[in-house]
């Protein structure tokens, strides 16, 4: 009994690669193989959800994308809010974190107070944003009237909706860029510093060639990190606007998820949603070859 | 010839046994009791009203009813989401004239004209003659009545009587008198604030029900006699314009982001003159908890059209039964919903300011004589007698159109070309709707 | 000397005033969260905003005498601890190997499951769960949770192992242990402050999590991001009732990240980056 076991146990042991990660990918798997399968499936087929049987249709629901006014508008959404929002993140988030790598008095307390936004729950704090950025009785707006600035539409203009948006995302997830990078800054090796002091560089010649060349690989991850989440970014938009004005903060995602589960058409809904994840995995693909480069440098 | 004897016989069997059920009055409650049923609600203040009112109906039955409510756009995925999967759903609430067709040709409505016919089941004092027959009617599809209304709807001109009082002021009964005294107060300063002259939905596809009753009123309609989309037409493009305007030029910032929460909210604050919302928000206006005008607010119907027309919508919420739900189940939720809508809940929800479907309610002593709103019971009435049912477009995929319609409705607040614009959605909507 | 000491001093002006500058953001929406909250309905729908009032406990008593808040957060806790429990007893073993033997392609499927537009779940989720009655049961929101846990503790994890020097772990396969008693006796205690990390993380953003809840929970199962939807009813937008609701929501997962800061510069500082 003992040996049979401990023959069990050895045969595990020497088989760790394969055991080790087999739970894990198998319990992924199998969450992830059905919804796959179904997508893959529904995308070929005009169904609205509970209306008899899926329909096969082939390619047209491709064809139907090419010529539907609204997925061009959720990409050029998407593309907008995302370069924005993800671009700004980067760069606060690597300002602020070269700030915070410098320890002052406090600095501990200032860091614990910057980071809440990053854990708090997003639909709570974008409905609060709701009310601040309500032009009538936000505010906001009260607050910028009474030091003599022009009050803002904010969500409520197509113009300044984004904008918006992007602030507000900036505002929730330029905590988290800074906490991955100054986990960076800190592992960062000392000798090329050391060199630069004696050769007498500026701070600036430092940051630009040492710093944001070290730390590239890892900016990189922060963004690949956080695109995975902001490229489908849903509760805020959903809760702020809903993918208003009209359609102007409609990303492409929104754009899926309205159509799935406002209108109930989940075959055209699904063939919208396998081309958000090509999005994804394309843009995934390229910043990993990107991290790649990066850190042969 | 012989089935016809037949049926009369039947017939004539049928109301017999419901003269004898009168006799011997009240059903037996405790039928179905044990059982265990769960509806989904959108959380309307029909809801609010009848959720702690459910221990009552709990001790009466023996059933054991779990109500889950949710606000309605995430009622909506989740409610869809279930009834397709066949989740244990057993009655539920709709808006006819928005979700019947859909539902129905899903498959996931029980027909309640057999529960009602039988006496076991339906108690003589339930009284189904009582309800307007318009509302009875709309909760019907294809002769088969589907649900019992449970908040009758329509949409009124509210406005603020001590404002119209200080500027001497009459009530708008025309679109031009509407814009003229919306352009009145605009901008006026009143107690250091300043108004606008009217608020309005103006959230797209949101902003549907009301605009719907400028389209009626200015002559428009959803589609032309081909069954084609008629947006393109001079007087749905009037009706469009009329009412993107008004919101634009007379209304509150950022008009195309105004959901009822929004445009509600501008009111209850005290910043608009007049709202053009639903009826059953007077509970929301007059509750000084929530509202700085209570008591202030007067209301009429909507102002008649250029060509003399005056057609607001009544829609209602209704609730229904699952046909997936099992025999038992089904009947338990129907005690539940017989329950829900009897006269005397019926009653007590109207006096909660849920306006009820029930004609007694209205005309009752206890109603009448605490009435603080007399020309909010007035105009109601009023826009029960003239209004259309049909207050969406008559296809399956109503949220699609609605949408569609929705983008119209912002270019027109947005002050952009409103002929293009309707015309785009025209072929779209021509294009997208299932019949 | 004078120059380098208005140097300093302007130096540490600029510090302070880079602090004011990033903490009035937070704090203001925090701050004002909690006032909405506090209070009444009129309150909160007035122009000009109120700053100065009597407050009222009112949103919070009723937020757990109506809305039953307690049991939502109580679920919120429980489904947040199991969905981190697993993700941990499963991917703590996945990352480790992926570390050691460079098991590149196991991280694709991880980074696939991620990227996969989370509303394409939810039909086949629904109908799946159902048919297999778990429909309002923890163990279906736990592991709807776990699509957004697991990838996280294991990309935490996995550079967390990288950075751990190998000799340590064959010192004590030269003692007589197995592969598993050395993972479980030498390795994992070693990654104590990666193992808080991950599991702060993932309990965090499986606290936060509204779409999957919102279409798998019932009433046995709503977690407090569902139930702060409800709020909004028909016509109306209790904001007093939301200041309330966010503010217990949000508390809790801010403190508790207040406190596991460093921990998670820290975590992060050892591993993770390191490609």
């Amino acid at each position: 009994m003992t040996t049979a076991l401990s023959a069990v146990a050895r045969y595990v042991d020497r088989r760790q690669r394969f055991f080790f990660p087999a739970p894990a990918v198998a319990v992924l798997f199998l969450i992830i193989v059905l919804p796959i399968a179904f997508n893959l499936y529904l995308m070929f087929t005009k169904w609205t959800v509970g209306l008899g049987e899926p329909r096969f249709i082939g390619w047209d629901n491709f064809v139907e994308i090419f010529g539907d006014e609204r997925v061009w508008n959720g990409v050029k959404v998407m593309i907008y809010f995302s370069g924005a929002s993800l671009a700004l993140e980067l760069f606060f988030g690597l300002m602020i974190a070269l700030y915070f790598n410098r320890t002052f008095r406090g600095s501990e307390a200032v860091q614990a107070i910057y980071i809440i936004p990053f854990a708090a729950t997003p639909v709570a704090v974008a409905l609060i944003w709701r009310i601040m950025l309500n032009p009538e009785i936000g505010v906001i707006n009260y607050l910028l009237t009474s030091i003599g600035l022009p009050p803002g539409l904010w969500v409520a203009s197509p113009d300044t909706v984004i904008a918006t948006l992007v602030m507000v995302d900036v505002w929730k997830w330029t905590p988290m860029i800074t906490l991955i990078v100054l986990a960076g800054l800190k592992s960062l090796p000392h000798d090329p510093y050391e060199a630069a002091r004696i050769d007498g560089c500026n701070a600036l010649q430092i940051f630009w060639y040492i710093t944001l060349p070290l730390i590239r690989p890892v900016l990189i991850a922060a963004l690949m990190l956080r695109s995975l989440d902001n490229l489908k970014e849903f509760d805020m938009i959903y809760t702020i606007t809903q993918g208003g004005p009209g359609i102007a903060s409609e990303t492409l995602y929104l754009y899926s998820y309205n159509v799935s589960f406002g209108f109930f058409k989940a075959g055209y809904g699904s063939a919208l949603m396998v081309i958000v994840f090509l999005v994804v995995l394309v843009f995934n693909v390229l910043m990993n070859r990107l991290r790649r480069d990066a850190s042969l440098v | 010839m012989k089935s016809a004897l037949k049926s009369c016989a039947s017939a004539l069997l049928l109301c017999l046994g419901f003269t004898a059920a009168t006799a011997i009055a009240q059903i037996d409650w405790k039928q179905a009791q044990g059982t265990e049923i769960r509806f989904l609600m959108n959380k309307h203040p029909f809801t609010t009203f009848i959720e702690p009112r459910v221990a009552q109906f709990e001790k009466m039955t023996g059933i054991k009813v779990a109500i889950e409510a949710f606000p309605e756009d995430q009622y909506r995925n989740k409610l869809i989401v279930e009834l397709n999967a066949g989740g244990k759903v057993d009655g539920y609430m709709i808006m006819p004239g928005q979700d019947d067709l859909y539902h129905w040709k899903a498959g996931w409505l029980q027909p309640l004209d057999g529960f009602i016919a039988d006496p076991k089941l339906t108690d003589a004092s339930w009284d189904p003659k009582d309800f307007f027959a318009s509302f009875a009617k709309s909760s019907s599809v294809d002769g088969k009545r589907i649900g019992v209304v449970i908040n009758a709807e329509t949409s009124l001109l509210a406005y603020r009587k001590d404002l119209f009082t200080k500027f001497n002021r009459k009530v708008p009964v025309t679109m031009a008198e509407l814009e003229d005294t919306a352009k009145f107060f605009h901008g006026k300063e009143v107690d250091g604030k300043k108004l606008v002259g009217i608020t309005l939905r103006g959230k797209g596809a949101a902003a549907t029900s009301q605009w719907v009753d400028f389209l009626y009123t200015f002559g428009g309609s959803w589609t032309d006699a081909k069954g084609k989309s008629n947006f393109a037409s001079p007087e749905d493009i009037a009706a469009f314009k009329f009412y993107g305007d008004l919101l634009r030029n007379y209304g509150p910032q950022g008009g195309t982001m105004l959901h009822w929460a929004e445009s509600t909210s501008s009111f209850m604050e005290g910043k608009a003159a007049m709202i053009y919302d639903a009826n059953v928000f007077k509970s929301l206006y007059e509750n000084p908890k929530e509202s700085k005008v209570a008591g202030l607010v007067g209301y009429t119907v909507i102002p008649a059209g250029p060509k003399g027309l005056q057609l607001p919508h009544v829609s209602n919420w209704s609730l229904v039964i699952a046909k997936n739900s099992a025999a038992q189940r089904q009947k338990a939720a129907w005690l539940f919903v017989q329950w829900a809508t009897n006269k005397e809940n019926s009653l007590a929800a109207l006096l909660a300011g849920v306006p009820s479907g029930r004609t007694s309610a209205w005309a009752s002593k206890e109603y009448k004589a605490g009435d603080k709103t007399p020309d909010w019971t007035a105009a109601t009435m009023k826009s029960f007698d003239i209004g259309q049912g049909q207050w969406n477009p008559p296809v399956i995929n109503v949220p699609e159109i609605r949408d569609i319609t929705g983008l119209v409705i912002v270019a027109a607040i947005e002050g952009k070309d409103v002929t293009e614009a309707a015309k785009k959605a025209a072929e779209l909507m021509d294009k997208k709707s299932d019949m | 000397m004078a120059t380098t000491r208005i140097g300093k001093k302007l130096k540490t002006i600029g510090f302070y005033a880079g602090a004011i500058a990033l903490c009035v953001p937070p704090l203001f929406v925090f701050v004002w969260m909690i006032l909405t909250g506090l209070k009444t309905g009129v309150q909160n729908i007035s122009y000009p905003p109120e700053f100065i009032f009597v407050p009222t406990l009112e949103n919070f008593r009723a937020v757990f005498e109506q809305y039953n808040f307690f049991h939502y957060l109580m679920n919120s806790l429980i489904i947040a601890t199991l969905a981190t429990v697993t993700s941990l007893l499963l991917g703590l073993p996945a990352a480790y190997s992926i570390a050691k033997y460079r098991q590149g392609r196991i991280g694709i499927l991880i980074l696939i499951a991620r990227m996969l537009p989370f509303v394409s779940y939810l039909l086949p989720w629904y109908i799946i769960f159902r048919y297999l009655k778990l429909i309002d049961t923890y163990t279906a929101l736990t592991i709807s949770h776990l699509i957004i846990t697991m990838p996280m503790v294991i990309w935490l994890m996995v550079s967390f192992f990288e950075s751990m020097p190998a000799e340590l772990e064959d010192a004590a396969m030269i003692d007589g242990c197995s592969r598993w008693q050395s993972f479980i006796r030498i390795v994992l205690p070693l990654m104590r402050n990666g193992i808080a990390t991950s599991a702060i993380m993932s309990f965090i953003f499986s606290w936060n999590q509204f779409l999957f809840s919102l279409i798998l929970s019932g009433p046995q199962t709503k977690t407090v991001p569902v139930a702060v939807y409800n709020f909004i009813s028909y016509g109306k937008i209790d904001w007093a009732g939301i200041g309330a609701a966010a503010t217990l929501i949000v508390l809790p997962v801010s403190i508790f990240a207040f406190f596991v800061r460093k921990s998670i510069v820290q975590g992060l500082t050892m591993g993770a980056l390191k490609d």
